[in-house]
């Protein structure tokens, strides 16, 4: 692995996993690709990618096997389920799980595979939204042994224009849990701005201007404040989404031994908004919650 | 007029039934309110109707007020046609829940007139009132509370003395509003939880109430007023929320952290922009089991 690229193994072609693979394809990795709906897998090998039937195929023969899921079952199943990865894993292979995991979760299943196998495990959740997978300009947050971050370094930066190594297994997605804590919750924060702006009597489209270059200014403030003052509910992280990344961090920071009230009661609100039928809507649709409603016995059907 | 005459001001879900048990147990008592069906109920039992609070005060040595909030307690005793102005008045007795500081900023114009008060908010509700078995907490002059006594007793049992500073008996008042406000949530919660995971509202509130998450919430307000679906607990969503953020308010002034008491508040509040603000305060109950998504259906069913 010292000059030649490494032979890649992609499973999980989904919103993130699709363009960051195309990336690597086009940098001329050579890579064989996973994904349960076969329609994924087709696109990319056309742009060079060898099809493979399962997970163990897939991983058969890679110094490197890619990650990136939706759930932790689905990195379960992948991993340590019938034709799972395990059982191509050597002494020789790395791991790089992409994956927004828990801590927990991460550390768990890395232990579970570096004993069974000797593999090396990295986690490395990325931040940045398909777009910047597509350009190679993501932001990866990792954690592993320095001597497998380090061969694997120009790989990262292919992909990614901000590479952080955080520390050992399982503190990528430390710092990648401790990044939704502070946008879970500014998507709640933002939304009652919004809402208080509206209420009191001012434009609450020009609230971005009005604090540019101030305390309050910053790229939540400038990105995801006007899409909200907007009404703008159009799905690009869905609230359902964001919920179980907050709860994540709840659970996490049971286990740490700390408190989170701030975004403990985040979690709650789009519990909220869940329950209220709203899961599907962007994490903006928070705002939802606060527009309030005239009057309730109209709303309830006249249930009396 | 005698010096057995009293006078009252506010007639509403708390004064009404108030001056109904006086003028039963034979009392003179002179009133004012701005409604005037109020007013008209009141005379139709027997109390004497007057033109103003300060008309009251010209009547009657001893007045109570009973009003909805602290901007109309400062008015009715403070304003230009207020109970101060009064020519008879001696002792003033405040029965809202206010807050310590309006409290105070009432005593102290009016001690200036030489008239000596009293805070004496109530416990118990309209219904406490009509089985003449309402708390009542009192701060401020001992020979108020002895002059009030004999109208007070006409509705009330139980009399907690707090001592001359005036105030005092607010800062108790709302204390317990606190805890009603939070009770009223959190055992929504209990509720919802619990019905969600099969469990029936009356097994519920028998366990409740014989262990130790009991409260006059879970033995009295839910399984009367939301077991029954029949939300008539008769005190409106808003004026629950109105309690807490005065409790919240003089927390702030007094610097006492508010953990679980500030969200409390908040919730009353969203309860309101979900439409509720004039409905019965118990309704929230349903608000919480529709968040649950448990149906109307198993509701209706369960009740």
């Amino acid at each position: 692995m010292t000059s030649a690229k490494p032979r890649l193994a992609y499973i999980g072609l989904g919103l993130m996993g699709g363009p960051m693979a195309r990336r690597l394809l086009s940098l001329e990795y050579p890579m064989r690709v996973f994904d349960v709906d076969a329609g994924r897998m087709a696109g990319l090998v056309k742009a060079g990618a060898v099809q493979t039937f399962s997970p163990i195929a897939c991983a058969k023969g890679a110094d490197v096997i890619l990650i990136n899921l939706p759930s932790q079952s689905a990195i379960e199943a992948v991993v340590f389920g019938e034709d799972g990865l395990l059982g191509s894993l050597s002494t020789e292979s790395v791991v790089v799980d992409f994956s927004t995991v828990s801590p927990d979760f991460c550390r768990r299943i890395a232990e579970r595979a570096t004993d069974k196998t000797g593999s090396q495990w990295i986690d490395a959740p990325v931040s940045g939204g398909p777009s910047a997978a597509a350009d190679g300009t993501l932001t990866i947050m990792m954690g592993g042994t320095q001597q497998a971050v380090k061969a694997l370094r120009s790989l990262f930066t292919d992909i990614a224009r901000q590479v952080t190594h955080v520390g050992k297994t399982g503190t990528g997605s430390v710092a990648k849990m401790i990044a939704q804590l502070i946008v879970g919750s500014n998507y709640a924060v933002l939304a009652e701005a919004v809402r208080l702006a509206e209420a009191s009597g001012m434009n609450a489209a020009l609230l971005p201007e009005c604090v540019k270059f101030g305390h309050a200014d910053g790229v939540l403030m400038q990105q995801l404040y006007p899409r909200i003052a907007a009404h703008d509910f159009t799905p690009r992280a869905y609230a359902r989404q964001l919920l179980k990344d907050l709860e994540m961090v709840q659970e996490e920071a049971r286990v740490a031994g700390t408190a989170t009230p701030m975004s403990g009661q985040a979690t709650q609100l789009f519990r909220l908004l869940i329950a209220a039928g709203h899961g599907d809507m962007d994490g903006t649709g928070i705002y939802r919650l606060y527009e309030g409603v005239e009057n309730h016995h109209e709303n309830r059907g006249g249930a009396q | 007029m005698s010096n057995d005459a009293y006078g009252f001001v506010g007639l509403g879900a708390m004064g009404f039934p108030m001056v109904s048990k006086a003028v039963e147990a034979g009392l003179s008592v002179f009133v004012f309110d701005t409604s005037s069906a109020a007013l008209e109920a009141v005379v139709a039992r027997g109390a004497k109707r007057v033109g103003s609070a300060a008309a009251v005060a010209d009547a009657a040595e001893t007045v109570f007020v009973s009003l909805p909030d602290a901007s109309i307690v400062e008015a009715v005793a403070l304003g230009e046609t207020g109970i101060i102005h009064g020519s008879r008045i001696k002792h003033y007795i405040d029965l809202s829940t206010t807050g310590p500081t309006m409290a105070r900023t009432v005593a102290d114009a009016m001690t200036r007139k030489g008239i000596s008060t009293l805070d004496a908010p109530v416990s118990g509700g309209p219904i406490g009132v009509r089985n003449g078995s309402l708390a009542v907490m009192a701060s401020g002059s001992e020979a108020t509370l002895e002059k009030a006594k004999a109208f007070l007793t006409t509705f009330a049992t139980t009399f907690v003395y707090l001592g001359p500073e005036v105030g005092k008996a607010q800062v108790l008042k709302l204390a317990n509003n606190l805890l009603t406000a939070t009770n009223m949530v959190i055992v929504g919660e209990a509720l919802a939880f619990a019905e969600k995971g099969g469990v029936a509202p009356e097994d519920l509130f028998r366990i409740i109430n014989a262990g130790s998450g009991r409260s006059w919430v879970s033995e009295v307000a839910y399984p009367k007023h939301v077991v029954t679906r029949q939300y008539d607990q008769n005190f409106r969503t808003e004026l629950m929320h109105k309690d807490v953020t005065l409790c919240m308010q003089e927390a702030e002034r007094m610097g006492v952290p508010m953990w679980l008491g500030s969200n409390v508040r908040q919730f009353w509040q969203f309860a309101m922009t979900q439409g509720m603000a004039s409905e019965d305060c118990s309704r929230i109950a349903a608000l919480i089991e529709g968040w649950a998504g448990i149906s109307e259906d198993i509701v209706e069913t369960a009740a």
